[in-house]
């Protein structure tokens, strides 16, 4: 069930029907069960039961942990749990991958096996293990009850795709009963108007014009293929970031916040800061939950960088079993390590922030061509294909152009809240919108309404998205992860 | 005051559907009427504005056919689908007025009477043959057909289609009731391109909506996408359409004064070079006409040559290259094709 889809509009208006009934908390957080449980089924209900497992497995190992005081015994509760989740995940993530491998590296004949990758898998599995180690870590203290931390992990507005939210942030809102307010509506439909705009509008227009070059490169000449691959960047930022604003949404409507996901990641100035902005409750729980473990930058300066690298590698991993990944996120890593070395030969910056933007910007668009390459091969065939003077088809989308400007625009915006101009304010408020920020979710708007000028917006806003919106639900990119 | 501030959401609201009015009139302005005892037709008179693909502006006459025909000349019908309709070109790039153009060029005085119905197929161009000889009197007519105007389209129960009898021949099947006016036609008739647009998009909407997977099973549906089907999955899918028996009806329908145009697709290899699809049902329709010796045109060799000049005959920058409908360059190449299988015909005093 897509967010912005029409079967997903009534199921949210149903969940929330029922939140507005008088049922306590409990009886709430039932429903929040029940209903996020039924949302995962409706993709597939098989899969039930591994949503299930996982999270019984945790709610037992965090109770486990908590309730000795014995370090070997909570240690051994606590690998427990990460192996667990981390051999789940390698089986129906990683299985084919490996057997492919070695049939290739040791000429073996391992078959292929025909196992379904669950939706959400890689987000609801690394959601659980850092609740069980921040149990460990006595950062917090476990779920009172099964109900709560079943909440917690199946909480269907971030189950499919994130973002990752950690239980130190979700568990303490748990105490107010969820239900929809005039207050949170107002907000959640700001947030989950400005996800279905990226999403519907641009995201997938935009697909229309990158899937094809992807698919044939050779047919395309270098310009459309350079167009092609600054298009995608624009695209997965739509895709993910209009998703996590539709997950957000959702959740402020229900009652709850939930962590913002993206900062304008293609307005960095280094490759550092992209990845502060970039997916960044899964930058945060790497840092967390594996470079830190891993010695992060306590031993020594060789070893910092060996560990950014091998971070940003499993980070790679992480989004799927392909070496495209693999290449991505290695490449990723080298690149972080390699600022850090710039840093120490240039305390105070060798280069003004706005070229190390667009160095930075041209690294990670090009970067996404393994990312979005279905295979080895293809990308490879894309890198020539820019490179190569003008031979294909030149086809240039005017569309495309004009959702660039649209993002930029977006953009220019978003900088000007972010550095706290008062003309943003202004802005918004001559569109009959107010700013809305939030400790946890970051900023967005929401609408004044009160004036003519108002509802004039609004009329033209519902009447645009509507008019030029992709009809044809199409999955979030990081759906597949 | 209160009174006021009740209207507030009016005084907004108002202005800016009069603006989006404005705004879509640029954009989108179609309509589409019942012809009682037929199917719905564009409407006579009536001036199309297209730029949802390419950027058409479209002018009709009389019982729905495109702008531009010569008035004082014998009149050829032609017969077609959406590509014939032709809604993302101008009147005077769609592929009829560059053939009467061409053959004027050369001295032959034909009217070619552009009777292009989206969604239709080779069901109704038999089972309404007498139409255009009606309202026309045609000394000719071309028919032009893609794969699925002989096999998917043809069968769908809603629209004309053609049902195997108990004798096992094919026979045009019209459901009136299905192709007649109903409630929905009332919005087409608004006079504001608005409300027309916003149904015309929920329409589309609820199609879309009732292609979704299905509900707690979608990990099945997900499995049968494996990709496109295979040479051996589709030759086994199209040798379920009497193909063959069709054409001969076809033939029959318009008296054997019938020049059939095919239109191919292109595919690319891995390399990038352009070569034809070589669809099943295309194979069989120009071995059909190689075996009846009827008059067919298809522009193949023209469109590969476009196509290794690194064009298209299909797609438009504002949806996708070699993809959707005919643009320009592929109306010119049809034209120029149909205009040549004319003259020829003409030499020969065939009319």
């Amino acid at each position: 069930m897509l967010f912005s889809s029409p079967r997903f509009l009534v199921f949210m208006a149903i969940v929330l029907a029922l939140l507005s009934l008088p049922l306590g908390l409990r009886g709430k957080k039932n429903v929040l069960v029940i209903a996020s449980s039924l949302f995962y089924a409706a993709w597939d209900w098989r899969y039930l039961g591994l949503l299930a497992l996982i999270s019984v497995i945790d709610y037992v190992c965090a109770e486990k942990i908590h309730a000795t005081e014995a370090n070997h015994t909570r240690k051994t509760w606590v690998v427990f749990s990460v192996v667990s989740n981390l051999a789940i995940l390698a089986y129906f993530k990683y299985c084919n991958f490996f057997l492919d491998n070695l049939n290739n590296v040791f000429g073996l004949h391992f078959p292929y096996q025909e196992i379904l990758l669950p939706a959400g898998i890689s987000f609801y599995t690394f959601k659980s293990m850092s609740y069980t180690i921040d149990v460990y870590r006595r950062h917090i203290k476990p779920c009172a009850n099964y109900v709560d931390y079943a909440m917690f992990i199946t909480f269907f507005p971030e189950l499919i795709a994130g973002p990752i939210v950690r239980a130190s942030v979700f568990l303490p809102q748990m105490a107010r009963p969820p239900g929809p307010t005039w207050a949170r509506l107002r907000v959640g439909l700001g947030f989950f108007a400005l996800g279905m705009l990226k999403k519907r509008v641009i995201a997938d227009h935009l697909a229309a014009f990158v899937d094809p070059i992807f698919a044939a490169p050779e047919v395309y000449s270098a310009t459309s293929v350079w167009l092609a691959v600054l298009a995608y960047a624009l695209q997965i930022y739509c895709d993910f970031s209009g998703y996590t604003d539709m997950a957000i949404g959702c959740a402020k409507m229900i009652g709850y916040d939930l962590p913002e996901n993206f900062l304008m990641p293609y307005l960095s100035p280094n490759i550092t800061v992209f990845w502060r902005r970039w997916h960044m409750t899964l930058s945060f729980w790497l840092r967390d939950y594996l470079y830190i473990p891993l010695g992060g930058n306590r031993k020594g300066v060789g070893r910092q960088y060996l560990n950014l690298f091998l971070t940003m590698l499993l980070g790679g991993l992480w989004h799927g079993a392909s070496w495209n990944f693999i290449l991505w996120g290695a490449m990723h890593g080298a690149a972080l390590a390699f600022h850090k070395k710039w840093m120490e030969w240039f305390p105070k910056g060798a280069m003004p922030p706005f070229l190390g933007g667009i160095l930075t910007f041209l690294f990670a668009v090009l970067l996404w061509i393994p990312f979005r390459a279905p295979d080895f091969a293809t990308s490879v065939a894309i890198f020539t294909r820019l490179f190569t003077p003008d031979a294909g088809a030149f086809y240039v989308s005017p569309t495309v152009l004009g959702l660039a400007a649209l993002v930029g625009l977006g953009h220019a915006l978003g900088w000007l809240v972010l550095r706290d101009r008062p003309l943003a304010p202004r802005i918004l408020g001559f569109l009959g919108l107010r700013l809305e920020t939030s400790q946890i979710s970051g900023w967005s708007f929401s609408w004044a309404g009160g004036s003519a000028r108002a509802w004039f917006f609004l009329t033209l806003f519902v009447f645009g998205v509507w008019w030029t919106a992709v009809l044809q639900s199409s999955p979030f990119i990081y759906f597949q992860f | 005051m209160l009174r006021i501030r009740g209207f507030l959401h009016l005084l907004g609201i108002v202005p800016a559907v009069l603006v989006l009015e404005l705004a879509i009139r640029q954009y989108w302005v179609h309509a589409r009427v019942w012809e009682p005892g037929y199917v719905k037709i564009p409407a006579p008179n009536s001036t199309s504005v297209w730029r949802t693909e390419g950027k058409g502006l479209v002018h009709r006459v009389e019982h729905g056919a495109r702008a531009g025909t010569l008035p004082d000349a014998p009149k050829v019908v032609v017969l077609g689908d959406s590509f014939t309709e032709a809604l993302e070109v101008n009147d005077d790039e769609v592929y009829t007025f560059v053939a009467q153009s061409a053959l004027q060029a050369q001295g032959v005085s034909l009217g070619l009477v552009n009777l292009g119905n989206a969604g239709r197929s080779v069901a109704d161009y038999i089972g309404f043959a007498d139409r255009g000889r009606r309202l026309y009197q045609p000394v000719w007519t071309v028919v032009t057909l893609r794969d699925d105007d002989l096999a998917e389209d043809t069968v769908r129960p809603a629209k004309t289609s053609l049902r195997k009898g108990p004798d096992g021949k094919l026979l045009v099947s019209f459901d009136e009731k299905a192709e007649g006016e109903d409630a929905r036609d009332l919005i087409w008739r608004s006079p504001s391109i608005f409300v027309r647009y916003t149904f015309y998009r929920l329409q589309k909407f609820i199609d879309a909506a009732a292609e979704e997977p299905p509900m707690f099973r979608a990990a099945d549906h997900e499995g049968k996408k494996k990709g496109p089907p295979t040479a051996a999955e589709l030759e086994a899918y199209y040798a379920t359409f009497d193909v063959e028996q069709a054409l001969d009806l076809l033939h029959t329908a318009h008296d054997g004064k019938l020049t059939i145009v095919t239109l191919p697709y292109l595919e690319y290899e891995k390399d990038g070079t352009p070569q034809l699809l070589d669809a099943p049902v295309r194979r069989r329709v120009l071995a059909w006409c190689a075996a009846r010796k009827a008059s067919c045109v298809e522009p193949g060799r023209a469109f590969l040559e476009l196509a290794r000049a690194h064009l298209s005959p299909f797609g438009f920058p504002n949806t996708r290259f070699n993809h959707g409908h005919m643009n320009r360059e592929g109306h010119r190449l049809v034209g120029n094709a149909l205009a040549a299988e004319l003259a020829r015909l003409k030499t020969d005093a065939v009319f």
